[in-house]
């Protein structure tokens, strides 16, 4: 590169509570440009920027700004090196007007009303903002409020401005005014990184593109040279050929039972959920289903309702071959459904309780937990030793909370529940997720061992590379709605990285 | 120290005090001795304070049963109050009853009333979302006004002008158990239910699932547990402990039903629940420290000094320990840390 980078960052770390956000990161960004930050849900990029910006402090790395090394701990030193970030969620004043929120932008005692207003005239001006300067915050459309908040990071000085996501909120229109805003905006010399996961933004609007994978950045390269192709296999793995070439199609030999059986089912969306569409999943006993997906695509929802939270709007779902019109998660866990939740001190654990406490959760009701009502604290513990003893779980007592562990015990704490009784089918949300090499291997010839013992397997996951690694079958999740299955040696395997980024659902 | 905030928050109280004593020109050291001494170093005080313990004590249990589910029941006063009238109700009507039958029916009485109209708030709190702060708020005030209506009314004693029941048949009475005292067998219960309360959260499936819902109801529900059927039994219970507190004083303490509620009851009952962090043998001690408070104010009386300095020491004293709950917390961390 001819020029040097205004922004370098190199060999950042960090860790949150165990887990391994970032893990190696190295970015250089060109004045000028629109730089596109891309990868999955949970590959790092927001933690990386975050890093930028002054919100967390990065465990190791060395960040320079226009080839001179800076210690940023702090958004107030991301300000002055020339940083800002505009957020995902903004931080705007909903009853003060624009020019009175980008007032605050500005440090100082006094404010004077006309300079304030002159200045957010001029500001919104030069760029071309189209905002006016005298309207109420709570009365702009989205598109308006996020060029506010862009306009507020300009006037603390920003001269290389992040974006996190900045099109997840914007109509197809806005997003169009939005790039050409950048370009608008690089032309007067400010550099611009943006992070998102959408593949067609990167190659339509940007300069450059550095793709992140599991907290690393795998590779950087000019938007002209990089196809979409090349792209979903940088943000996924390259992992498909092993998959494909493991076994030529997967022979149609004697099957184990059908132990889950979705059949068009429909879901309400509800707040965050995106709900699900004429789903149809099947799961056999012995076999790996896995469920690839941007995260966000309604996993939550499909694994909510395997277990028995949600009753379908539409559609059928038949467990081990009995109907369940009226599901409930009591009635599955009898059924023996395990759960292994993405969310695990949310879903998974009552995070104040001990490990005792935890371990009967799902069946305190049940011998040996429990006996006429009454709970025995006795067997309680001798349980919990032992699938302390056989996991090798690190805990200072068995009454402490929970909350204490790290993710890697917590996550063992959960498998050694789940798993400590007949098990007919398991549903697993991201199971290696933040886990170490240790603890990724574990997970692994769990699965594998279940497999083996003819336990059916759900295998939600956004991280391909485990998916390719375990799975028999392979369906791709987006916006609500399930693909066919792939076989392990299907040639379509090819196109999964594609259907992840949306390719071939039609526009839901 | 985390522990060492509860000295310093007493201190506090007792400063405030001071400074009040101090600005209506009384000699606050005498009055702290002399209400001091009284109070924990005579029969009487002792035993008044252990006589006024048993209400606060039963209320304060509600409230931590309660609290168990992060509901906040400050229907206390209400249901204590309801309580008492479904016990007086048995005690009038079936006064012809031995006291081994007719005890037990009150007791159970009291219980179920309270429990009720709280399980009512928890009904509408499962089912509609409506808030039980506000509903078991509101009913106190039912609750006090359909009293008032009795012992003006109908259950008003013959030929009396006081707003009060006759009293009750000796059968209907708990009995002393310190001769030459008021100390009555709820004190006993007290302790019976606190026993009850403990074993029941630790020792019981439905305990355990009211633990679970406590502290992460979605992972509870995951597991299978009904969280609104956990809504209501712990209203049911909560109302019922204080129900069961009404009980117990009017058949121990006051031996009728009296109109007015008891002033600052919901207050003091809050305070002795979460000065004991919710903790059952710790309300048992915190109530019986209140209770003592509560009796040096009587005796501030005689004193000539307002009743309502008790109130301020009482607020002063729970206000300075929430203000330092940051510094406990902070503490308990660094704690954990080392270990």
């Amino acid at each position: 590169m001819a020029q040097e980078p205004t922004v370098s960052m190199r060999g950042m770390r960090k860790s949150f509570a165990g887990l391994m956000a970032v893990n190696g990161a190295t970015l250089k960004v060109a004045a000028g440009e629109v730089h596109s930050l891309l990868g999955q849900n949970g590959a790092g990029k927001t933690t990386l920027m975050n890093i930028l910006a002054g919100i967390y402090r990065a465990d190791a790395g060395e960040i320079q700004v226009d080839g001179r090394r800076v210690n940023i701990g702090s958004p107030r030193d991301a300000r002055s090196a020339g940083i800002g970030m505009v957020h995902q969620h903004f931080r705007l004043i909903p009853s003060f007007t624009v020019a009175e929120n980008l007032a605050l932008a500005k440090s100082g005692l006094l404010i004077s009303r006309r300079a304030m207003q002159r200045a957010a005239e001029r500001l919104l001006e030069r760029y071309g903002f189209g905002v006016p300067p005298a309207a109420k915050v709570a009365d702009l459309s989205v598109g308006q409020a996020q060029k506010v908040e862009i306009a507020k990071a300009l006037l603390g000085g920003a001269e290389v401005l992040i974006l996190d996501e900045p099109t997840a909120v914007l109509t197809p229109g806005e997003t169009e005014e939005l790039f050409s805003l950048f370009r608008a905006m690089c032309r007067q010399g400010l550099t611009i990184i943006f992070i998102t996961h959408k593949l067609s933004e990167v190659l339509g609007f940007s300069d450059r593109i550095t793709v992140m994978r599991r907290g690393r950045t795998v590779e950087t390269l000019s938007s002209r040279r990089a196809g979409q192709e090349t792209l979903a296999e940088l943000m996924f793995g390259r992992a498909w050929d092993a998959w494909q070439s493991a076994r030529s199609r997967k022979t149609p030999g004697p099957r184990g039972e059908r132990v889950l059986w979705l059949d068009k089912v429909a879901l309400q969306a509800d707040g965050f959920s995106c709900g699900l569409q004429s789903v149809s999943l099947e799961a056999f006993a012995g076999e790996i289903t896995g469920i690839a997906g941007v995260s966000g695509n309604g996993q939550d929802a499909l694994a909510e309702l395997l277990i028995g939270l949600h009753r379908p709007a539409e559609g059928r779902l038949t467990l081990a071959g009995r109907a369940m019109p009226q599901p409930s998660p009591g009635e599955f866990i009898r059924r023996g459904v395990a759960y292994v939740p993405g969310d695990r001190l949310g879903q998974g654990l009552c995070p104040g309780l001990g490990a005792c406490d935890n371990v009967a959760l799902k069946r305190h009701s049940q011998p040996p937990f429990a006996r006429l009502g009454l709970m025995s604290r006795q067997r309680a513990r001798q349980k919990t030793e032992r699938i302390i003893a056989k996991y090798g779980i690190k805990i200072a007592g068995l009454e402490a909370p929970v909350s204490l562990l790290s993710g890697g015990n917590l996550q063992r704490l959960i498998i050694g529940r789940e798993l400590d009784a007949e098990v007919r089918l398991l549903v697993a949300v991201n199971p290696s997720r933040g886990l170490d090499i240790q603890g990724m291997a574990l997970m692994r010839s769990e699965l594998m061992k279940l497999r083996a013992a003819g336990v059916g397997i759900v295998l939600i996951s956004e991280d391909l590379e485990e998916l390719q690694a375990v799975s028999d079958r392979l369906h791709v999740m987006f916006r609500g709605r399930l693909s066919p299955p792939f076989f392990r040696g299907d040639q379509d395997a090819q196109h999964i990285g594609r259907l992840m980024a949306g390719a071939g659902f039609g526009e839901a | 120290m985390p522990g060492l905030i509860y000295p310093l928050a007493i201190f506090i109280a007792l400063a405030a005090g001071w400074l009040l004593m101090a600005m209506a020109g009384h000699d606050a050291f005498s009055v702290y001795t002399q209400a001091f001494s009284k109070v924990f170093l005579s029969w009487h005080g002792l035993s008044e304070t252990l006589v006024q313990a048993v209400p606060l004590g039963m209320g304060a249990l509600g409230v931590a049963m309660a609290a168990r589910l992060k509901l906040w029941n400050i229907g206390v006063e209400g249901q204590f109050m309801f309580g008492a009238f479904c016990a007086t109700g048995l005690a009038l009507y079936l006064d012809t009853l031995p006291a081994v039958a007719l005890l037990p029916l009150m007791l159970v009485a009291g219980f179920m009333g309270g429990g009720l109209l709280a399980a009512l708030c928890g009904l509408l709190r499962a089912r509609l979302g409506i808030n039980e702060i506000v509903t078991t708020l509101l009913l106190n005030y039912v609750v006090g006004l359909w009293v008032g209506y009795l012992v003006y009314g109908p259950w008003q004693a013959l030929g009396s002008n006081v707003p009060e029941t006759t009293e009750f048949a000796a059968a209907a009475q708990l009995p002393v158990i310190f001769p030459g005292t008021r100390v009555h067998l709820g004190l006993v219960a007290l302790l019976i239910f606190a026993a009850l309360c403990h074993f029941f959260l630790n020792n019981s499936v439905w305990g355990y699932r009211i633990r679970a819902c406590g502290d992460n109801p979605r992972a509870a529900r995951t597991a299978g547990i009904d969280y609104k059927r956990s809504v209501l039994l712990v209203m049911l219970l909560s109302g019922g402990l204080a129900g069961a507190g009404g009980m117990l004083e009017v058949s121990g303490a006051v031996h009728r039903l009296q109109d007015g509620t008891t002033p600052f009851f919901t207050m003091t009952v809050f305070m002795a629940a979460w000065l004991a962090r919710l903790d059952l043998a710790g309300i048992l001690v915190a109530g019986f420290l209140l209770a003592g408070l509560q009796v040096a104010g009587y005796y501030m009386q005689f004193m000539g000094l307002p009743s309502a300095l008790v109130t301020v020491i009482e607020g002063v004293a729970l206000l300075s320990m929430i203000a330092f709950e940051p510094l406990r917390l902070n503490a308990l961390k660094r704690a954990g840390k080392g270990a």
